[in-house]
């Protein structure tokens, strides 16, 4: 964050025993030619903590990194630290985190800050698999979801067939919002209004409307807004369809659909922060994360559908993860750069208009 | 008062001055340098010497809006949990049944041990459109539909002043601790009306406790984060969560700075203009 | 007993209102408590059925006992901190006037005044500054959070020992030195057994806020290490089963269950 002291010209201490490191450690190479990565040692993870983490250590963690010997420390917070934290230590010689997980969109504003590094693909494998519309040269995708129309059947007897149902008059003051997803219903209240997801300038006036239309009640965090289901306060919105999946098997008298317009894409996976150590582990580790049994069983415990092409998912498991080919066809991605150029305009747009 | 006996003061307080001064301010002095930065999408701060950022948090009537709100939940909390404090401080500094006052003792103290989000989940249950409150209200024939609570500022308000209000006890009670009873007694046996002898005798002394407790009450409210986040709901938008926000998601450090000054600004601003008016009319506290 | 309750007009109204206080306290609490039973899959009211489950699962997970064992460690180790240089601190700002009082009192006071999230960034962004120039880490070590949570707690001792203080009757340390006793017996002996009241207030509250605290810890804790708060949030992110209710109630009972020992051996409400 402070650049201007990395143009200092004076030898540090710290430099000087880097650079005679690195010409001592250049000496043994001469006639031997490393024959395989070493795999093995330490590795710190950032990752949700939670269920989640409990998920992925079940999953995929214990049974195959931890069984190789490698030993796995977790920095479990959620998303907004584990940023914040890879951005403040950016200038520091040691990383603590050797891989990081993330969504597309958060990877691709860690990427443009100059906090994670491209993936070197030739020690991926496995990347190839990834479905081609999810690639992104500096994330390692296994899982994804889309945005799509949560509602009560119960209280709402036809699925909702799209996100214009969000502003159905005769929903009003039983329409819920994730405050959290803000973003999300930008680009929902864009689709509906004839912009993309290039140019949302049509979502703010029709965002007002729905304001006026149904009185939305906004919640904190998926959580809450599951409570509101639970207690009937609300009988309709936009989630995640993991989560929602995921709340159909608590109990929740739920259901989702596919909106007319495609879903909102979100993807999961993880990315090598820049300092990070133990480069051939990590490569090992993110390599492992695409494999057939890996994505199939992180499917099913997360419910979001796998994000390589070649997963080992059972058909029954496919069915109810998985989007059939013509939903996935219609599939929205966002624009990333447009999106990180933006979102500090919407966050404040959301925050006076939606939320004052 | 006897100067100079027993150990000087620069001794004594220095291990407490450099542990605050590493730990905090320092710290916050360099946010301070933070707040003339500029923003920046890529680079995450400029070098700067610009009150932009001030200059954008006064300018915008929103942020002006927040600033309000927070400040009058706040005086609105501390001056409930006041009147509702020192009733309670009396009945626990004067109660004489010593397993009675540890067990009242500890239950002021112990919910203060729940930690913020474990708190809400008790309110929910609570203040919900389908929880106890109404359910109770409902079957009192008090309403018939549902009061809506959770999520508005009224939730905010019953959740501060009964997170805030302990610490309002426990300070009014170690000070009426102090204060021996042959005052009171006195008062009374020369024939005061117990209000009158509370009015005349005990409140001038009380006056510390009042002015440290209703301080602190107040600085706890004004800097409330996640009750406000949580039971208030997105919609109910107070100062810290917005510097959060701006912290950690927008991750624009030189205006989260900048807000951050202005929050404490108002609170020391408030603290200094309280001590004064009450050290004019109570003599040092 | 000075006022007798029972004399006083009005006195149904002021148990009333004493009542009240109370009430408003501890509902949240026993909501808690009651919630924790609760059979529904997401906390919502009214109970569908009473378990037992949840407290299996808060027990099982390992982040939840790993999280409650750091925050009582970081919690002895705040309070001890804060009594040790707190109180001679307090001492010092009650009992002596010198330039710079006022300014060094607020000082101390200066963590009451600064909101938690804001504190706990600023000081991981200074640990951060320390690191690149001195190679110095304090970010994510143990001593480094610790000196957080001793700031953290500080006010807590210096503001109800200075107020204790200041109510103390001097005639009775005027008495003492009358008779001889020199000024550090005069301090063992009579002025610390006098706000002995205060000093377990603010020992108490230290451990209460280091205990609870989340937004100073978040940016602090480090790989591999977590506090309760924060494991606490970690969980609510994907259910909100009252598995974090049960979570509370075994912390609030083992913890309860602590301090009505100290009762056994420090009366608390005789020292209070």
């Amino acid at each position: 964050m402070d650049d201007m002291r990395t143009a200092s010209p004076t030898l540090s201490r710290r430099r000087l025993i880097e650079v005679t490191g690195a010409a001592a450690a250049a000496l043994p190479l001469y006639g031997a030619k490393p024959a395989r990565a070493e795999i093995g040692g330490d590795l710190t993870i950032a990752n949700w903590g939670g269920d989640w983490n409990d998920r992925c250590v079940q999953v995929f963690e214990a049974p195959i990194i931890e069984k190789k010997g490698i030993k796995l420390v977790h920095d479990l917070q959620p998303v907004p630290e584990r940023k914040a934290k890879l951005l403040a230590e950016q200038h520091l010689p040691r990383g603590t985190i050797d891989v990081v997980h993330l969504s597309d969109a958060d990877a691709f504003e860690m990427n443009e800050r100059g906090v994670i590094e491209p993936l070197d693909l030739s020690r991926l494998p496995n990347y190839q698999n990834i479905r081609s519309n999810l690639r992104l040269p500096y994330l390692v995708t296994w899982i994804f979801g889309g945005i799509v129309m949560m509602y009560n059947p119960n209280k709402i007897a036809e699925p909702p067939t799209s996100f214009a149902d969000l502003w159905n008059p005769k929903y009003a003051g039983r329409v819920g919002l994730m405050d959290q997803l803000y973003f999300n219903y930008i680009y929902a209240a864009s689709l509906t209004n004839g912009g993309t997801m290039g140019d949302v300038q049509k979502a703010f006036p029709a965002l007002l409307d729905l304001k006026k239309a149904v009185q939305p009640r906004l919640y904190a965090s998926h959580q809450t807004l599951a409570a509101g289901f639970a207690n009937e306060e609300v009988w309709i919105s936009a989630e995640y369809s993991a989560r929602i999946i995921q709340w159909i098997k608590e109990g929740l008298p739920v259901q989702w659909s596919y909106p007319k317009e495609g879903a909102v894409v979100v993807s999961f996976g993880a990315s090598l922060p820049k300092r990070g150590k133990n480069r051939d582990t990590a490569y090992f580790y993110l390599n492992e994360m695409l494999s057939p049994q890996v994505t199939a069983g992180i499917a099913e415990a997360t419910s979001y559908a796998p994000g390589t092409t070649n997963s080992a998912l059972s058909t029954d498991l496919r069915a109810r993860l998985d989007f059939t080919p013509e939903q996935a066809a219609k599939m929205n991605f966002a624009d990333y750069a447009y999106a990180a150029k933006n979102d500090s305009s919407w966050v404040d747009w959301w925050n006076k208009n939606m939320k004052g | 008062m006897r100067r100079g006996a027993g150990p000087p003061p620069s001794l004594l307080l220095s291990p407490a001055a450099l542990v605050i001064t590493l730990g905090l301010l320092l710290p916050m002095a360099m946010m301070f340098r933070f707040s003339l930065n500029r923003y920046s999408a890529n680079e995450l701060m400029t070098q700067a010497l610009t009150l932009a950022n001030y200059a954008r948090f006064f300018s915008d009537p929103f942020y002006l809006g927040v600033l309000g709100k927070t400040i009058a939940v706040a005086m609105i909390s501390t001056f409930v949990a006041l009147v509702l404090g020192v009733p309670a401080a009396y009945f626990l500094a004067r109660l004489s049944a010593p397993r009675l006052k540890s067990a009242l003792i500890l239950l002021t103290v112990i919910p203060l041990l729940m930690g913020n989000s474990v708190r809400t989940a008790g309110w929910m249950v609570l203040l919900g459109d389908r929880g106890l409150c109404n359910a109770i209200l409902i079957f009192l024939g008090l309403t018939a539909e549902p009061v809506r609570i959770l999520y508005t500022g009224k939730a905010v308000l019953i959740a501060l002043v009964a997170a805030i209000l302990p610490y309002m006890i426990i300070s009014l009670q170690s000070v009426l601790e102090g204060i021996e009873r042959v005052y009171e007694e006195a008062a009374l046996t020369l024939g005061a009306h117990p209000a009158t002898m509370f009015r005349r005798v005990l409140l001038p002394m009380l006056m510390p406790g009042i002015f440290s407790g209703s301080l602190l009450c107040f600085i706890l409210a004004m800097n409330a984060y996640a009750t406000p986040l949580l039971i208030g709901g997105p919609t109910f938008q107070m100062m810290a969560p917005l510097v959060y926000q701006q912290l950690t998601k927008v991750f624009d450090w030189p205006f989260a700075s900048s807000m951050a000054f202005v929050l404490m600004a108002v609170t020391i601003i408030s603290v200094v203009l309280s001590s004064v008016f009450v050290q004019r009319r109570y003599g040092r506290v | 007993m000075a006022v007798s309750i029972r004399a006083l007009p009005g006195r149904t109204a002021f148990l009333a209102s004493v009542g009240f206080a109370y009430l408003i306290i501890l509902a949240p609490l026993i909501a808690v408590f009651w919630v924790s039973f609760f059979r529904n899959k997401i906390i919502a009211f009214p109970p569908q059925g009473y378990t037992l489950a949840w407290f299996a699962n808060a027990w099982s997970l390992d982040d939840f006992r790993n999280g409650f064992v750091l925050s009582l460690e970081v919690g002895i180790i705040a309070t001890l901190g804060s009594l040790l240089i707190g109180v001679p601190a307090a001492l010092a700002l009650a009992r002596h006037d010198f330039r710079g009082r006022e300014a060094i009192s607020a000082a101390l006071m200066s963590p009451l005044i600064v909101p938690g999230i804001v504190a706990g960034t600023a000081v991981y962004m200074f640990y951060i500054e320390i690191e690149t120039w001195t190679d110095v880490q304090l970010a994510a070590t143990l001593p480094g959070l610790c000196l957080a949570h001793v700031v953290l707690a500080l006010p807590w001792t210096v503001r109800l020992v200075t107020a204790s203080l200041i109510g103390v009757n001097r005639l009775v340390e005027e008495a003492a030195m009358t008779l001889g006793a020199g000024p550090v017996k005069t301090l063992w002996r009579v002025t610390l057994p006098m706000i002995r009241p205060a000093i377990v207030a603010g020992g108490l509250f230290s451990f209460v806020v280091s205990f609870v605290d989340l937004e100073k810890s978040l940016f602090l804790v480090g790989p591999g290490r977590m506090t309760l708060p924060i494991a606490i949030i970690n969980y609510l992110e994907w259910s909100i089963d009252p598995t974090i209710a049960a979570v509370a109630t075994i912390q609030i009972l083992i913890i309860s269950a602590a301090l009505l020992l100290t009762d056994r051996f420090v009366r608390l409400s005789r020292v209070f």
